[in-house]
C-alpha cells in the first residue's frame, strides 16, 4: 500500500517521492512566500514610512554634532583615526550594514515567532514543504525590504546632509553580498533559538546593540577599549564592514582587504551550516514537545 | 475498503513544565517518552525523582499517576490508541477537553511527533515520510487565527495553492472553485480581518480542500459557530465524505458525532475507551430509553434510587439559577418500575417540572463509561 496512488488521489496534486520536493517547485514557494511577506508588509503603511524617517532621525544628531568637529566639512582627527575625512559617507556605509545586522536579529529572529502570535506557522507547518525553505523565503523577503529601505535612507541623508562615495561599488558589493548571505545563516539559526525560547526580547535587544557597538558601524573599532575590540575583531561583520569602507572610501583597513573577504567568505559557509543545523534541532525538538503553537 | 488513515498504538507523552524550570539548548539529548528514556533527559527532567530510580515512595507515586495519564515529570496525553479510517468514511474522535482529540489529530498530521507507535497517511508513515503524509492531507485546525489576517481570501488561498504545490496553470481555477464552494465567491477580495468566525472557518476547509486531498483532518470543525454555520459546514462535511474523502474529525459535540460521523471512538484520558458506529455504541446502554427528568426538589434530599430498584441514573445535575435537578434515567422494566417512579418521587418530595423520553445519546453513552459529562 506504501505510496500507492488510487484512483480517489487522481485530482490531488502529489509531490516528487523522497523527502524533498524539486528545486523548481522549490523556487516557486519561495516566491509565493515572498509576494505574500511583500504584502503583508505594505499592508502597515505607517511602519514603512517610519522605517525610512527613523534612520534619519538617529543620523541628524552625529550629523550637527560632528560639524562641531569639522573645518569646511573636512573632520581633521576623524581622518588621522580612519583615513577618512567624510563622517558621513562612513556612518552610511556602517549603517548599511547595521541595517542588515538589525534586520537578522529583528526580522529574522522573530519572523518564525510572528508567524506563531498570528497562528499561521503550524498552517504553514502542514504544507508539504521543506520547512527550512519557507524561513529562506522569509529571509528573501528581509534582504529586499531592507535593501528597498537602506538605498532610500542613503538618497535621504545624500539629499539632506550630502556624502561622497567615489571607490570601486562592483568590489564593495561583492563583500556585501556574501556578508548578507553569512547574516541571514546566522540569522535563520536565530530564529530557530528565538523559537525555542520564545521569549527573546531582551537577549535579541542586549545582543543586537552589542553587535553594533563592538562591529564599529558609526567609528572605526580601533576606537573602542581593547577588551571591546576584541569581541569585535571577533565577528566577521567587523571585517566585511571594514573591506567595504576600505574599497568605497579609500580608509586604512583593519587587515588586507583579500584577508577580509576570506573570513566573510568562510563565515557564510560557517553561518550557513549552523543556521541549518540549529534549525533542523529546533523543528524536532518543538515537534516532540509539542511547544511549536505556544507562545 | 481501503484504511487510508491508519494510528497503530499510538502514544503521546509530553514533558512536564514546572514554572522556574527550562532548558535552553535544543541540540541536547532529546527525551521523547520513548520506551527507555528517563525524566532526565526531557524539558522537565530535572524533577527531584525524575529518571533516578527515585525512591519507592515517589515510584508508587508515579505509579498512581500514571492511571491518571501522568507519571510524575511527564504527563501522558496519547495512550495506545488505534484507528482506522476508510475511504468514504467519517471517523469522530469524541470526548471532553483535554482528551487527546488534538494531540492524536497532531501527530496524523506531523506538527507533533508520537513518543511511540505508528500512522499512516495512505500508506505514508507520518514519522518517515511526513512531506508525502502531508501532500494528502487537508487539515483545518481548531481556531480561527490560522489564516492571514492583512490577506484577502482570495490572496490566502493563492498563496497556499502555491505551497500546496497546485500547478501555476490551476491555480486561480481551484482557488474560484473552491470559494464558490464555500460561499465566499462574493467576499473573496475582502481582508480575512473582516470576515465573521463562520466564514474565517470555511475559508479555512477551502484551504483544505485546494489540493483534493483524499484525507480529510477536521479538529473541531463547528466551536464557535453559530447553529445556521454550524448546520451548513455539517452538510458539507457529509458532502466531502459522498466524494469519497477519508474524513477524521474531533468534536465535543455529542450531536455531531452522532450525526455525521459513520464510526466514533469516544476518548478519554488519552485512551480510547470505546469504538463503534454511533447506534451500536448507544446499544450498549443496558435500557434503550432514556427518561429526562426536571424536578424541583422541596426537601434537599432526592434519593429515588433507593426507592425504584431497576432505576440506573446516566447523569444528574443542579441548575443553581433555577434551583432545579435535571435527571436522566433507565428503567429496566419501564412498565413496572415506572409507577415505582413516580411513588419515590412524590415520596422525596420533588414536583416534576419537566419529563421525556427519549433515545440514549452519546453523551449518555459517555456519562455511563465514564461516570463524567462531556463537558466536566
Amino acid at each position: 500500500m506504501e505510496g500507492t496512488t488510487t484512483a480517489a488521489d487522481s485530482r490531488m496534486v502529489i509531490p516528487p517521492a523522497g523527502s524533498t520536493t524539486d528545486l523548481r517547485e522549490n523556487m516557486r514557494v519561495l516566491m509565493a512566500v515572498v509576494v505574500k511577506e511583500w504584502r503583508v508588509s505594505w499592508r502597515y503603511p505607517m511602519n514603512a514610512v517610519m522605517s525610512l524617517v527613523t534612520p534619519v532621525m538617529w543620523l541628524a544628531p552625529v550629523y550637527f554634532m560632528g560639524l562641531t568637529f569639522s573645518d569646511s566639512g573636512e573632520a581633521a582627527g576623524f581622518r588621522a583615526s580612519t583615513g577618512t575625512g567624510d563622517f558621513v559617507a562612513f556612518m552610511v556605509l556602517g549603517g548599511v550594514v547595521a541595517s542588515y545586522v538589525r534586520a537578522v536579529f529583528w526580522r529574522m529572529g522573530f519572523s518564525l515567532k510572528e508567524e506563531m502570535e498570528q497562528g499561521t506557522l503550524e498552517s504553514l507547518w502542514l504544507t508539504p514543504n521543506p520547512r527550512l525553505w519557507l524561513l529562506v523565503g522569509r529571509s528573501v523577503v528581509s534582504v529586499l525590504l531592507t535593501g528597498i529601505n537602506t538605498v532610500a535612507v542613503m538618497a535621504i541623508v545624500y539629499f539632506l546632509f550630502g556624502f561622497e562615495m567615489a571607490g570601486n561599488v562592483a568590489a564593495a558589493l561583492l563583500i556585501l553580498v556574501p556578508l548578507i548571505i553569512a547574516l541571514y545563516g546566522f540569522g535563520i539559526a536565530y530564529a530557530g533559538v528565538v523559537l525555542y525560547v520564545k521569549d527573546a526580547n531582551t537577549l535579541t535587544d542586549v545582543t543586537s546593540f552589542l553587535v553594533e557597538v563592538v562591529g564599529g558601524f558609526n567609528y572605526p573599532v580601533t576606537s573602542l577599549p581593547r577588551a571591546l575590540m576584541v569581541v569585535g575583531l571577533a565577528l566577521p561583520v567587523t571585517y566585511g564592514v571594514d573591506a567595504i569602507r576600505a574599497l568605497m572610501l579609500g580608509t586604512n583597513p583593519l587587515v588586507p582587504v583579500p584577508v577580509s573577504v576570506a573570513v566573510v567568505l568562510a563565515s557564510t559557509v560557517v553561518f550557513w551550516f549552523l543556521g541549518r543545523w540549529v534549525f533542523h534541532r529546533v523543528d524536532d525538538r518543538v515537534r516532540a514537545m509539542g511547544t511549536l503553537g505556544t507562545h | 475498503m481501503d484504511a487510508v488513515v491508519t494510528a497503530e498504538d499510538l502514544r503521546k507523552r509530553f514533558p512536564r513544565k514546572r514554572v522556574g524550570q527550562r532548558r535552553w539548548f535544543p541540540w541536547g539529548r532529546r527525551g521523547n517518552g520513548r520506551p527507555g528514556d528517563t525524566g532526565r533527559s526531557g524539558n522537565g527532567g530535572t524533577g527531584s525523582d525524575g529518571g533516578n530510580g527515585g525512591t519507592n515512595a515517589s515510584a508508587a507515586t508515579k505509579a498512581a499517576n500514571a492511571s491518571n495519564g501522568d507519571d510524575g515529570d511527564w504527563i501522558v496525553a496519547v495512550d495506545g490508541v488505534s484507528f482506522t479510517v476508510q475511504r468514504g468514511e467519517i471517523f469522530g474522535l469524541l470526548g471532553p477537553n483535554g482528551a487527546g482529540k488534538s494531540t492524536t489529530i497532531r501527530m496524523l498530521s506531523t506538527l507533533l511527533e508520537p513518543s511511540s507507535g505508528t500512522a499512516t497517511i495512505c500508506g505514508w508513515d507520518v514519522r518517515r515520510d511526513p512531506m508525502q503524509a502531508r501532500a494528502r492531507l487537508g487539515v483545518v485546525l481548531a481556531g480561527d487565527r490560522s489564516l492571514y489576517w492583512k490577506l484577502s481570501g482570495r490572496e490566502n488561498l493563492e498563496f497556499f495553492a502555491t505551497l500546496y504545490h497546485v500547478p501555476p496553470g490551476e491555480v486561480t481555477w481551484r482557488v474560484n472553485r473552491v470559494l464558490e464552494r464555500m460561499e465566499l465567491a462574493d467576499r473573496a477580495d475582502e481582508l480575512v480581518e473582516r470576515y465573521s468566525t463562520g466564514m474565517k472557518q470555511r475559508l479555512s476547509l477551502a484551504r483544505a480542500l485546494l489540493a483534493d486531498p483524499p484525507v480529510l483532518l477536521l479538529d473541531e470543525p463547528t466551536l464557535g459557530l453559530d447553529p445556521q454555520s454550524a448546520r451548513n459546514l455539517r452538510e458539507l462535511i457529509l458532502e466531502l465524505k459522498r466524494e469519497g474523502r477519508a474524513i477524521l474529525l474531533t468534536t465535543h459535540y455529542m450531536e455531531e458525532a452522532d450525526y455525521l460521523c459513520d464510526r466514533v471512538a469516544i476518548i478519554d484520558h488519552g485512551t480510547i475507551i470505546a469504538m463503534d458506529s454511533p447506534a451500536a455504541l448507544k446499544r450498549r446502554l443496558p435500557h434503550e430509553r432514556v427518561f429526562r427528568l426536571e424536578l424541583k426538589e422541596t426537601n434537599g434530599a432526592l434519593r429515588i434510587k433507593d426507592r425504584v430498584p431497576g432505576l440506573t441514573v446516566v447523569d444528574e445535575r443542579r441548575d443553581e439559577a433555577t434551583g432545579t435537578v435535571h435527571v436522566a434515567l433507565t428503567l429496566a422494566d419501564p412498565q413496572r418500575d415506572l409507577a415505582a417512579l413516580w411513588t419515590g418521587l412524590a415520596q422525596s418530595g420533588a414536583s416534576v417540572l419537566n419529563y421525556s423520553v427519549q433515545e440514549p445519546t452519546l453523551e449518555d453513552v459517555f456519562i455511563s463509561m465514564t461516570g463524567r459529562a462531556l463537558r466536566d
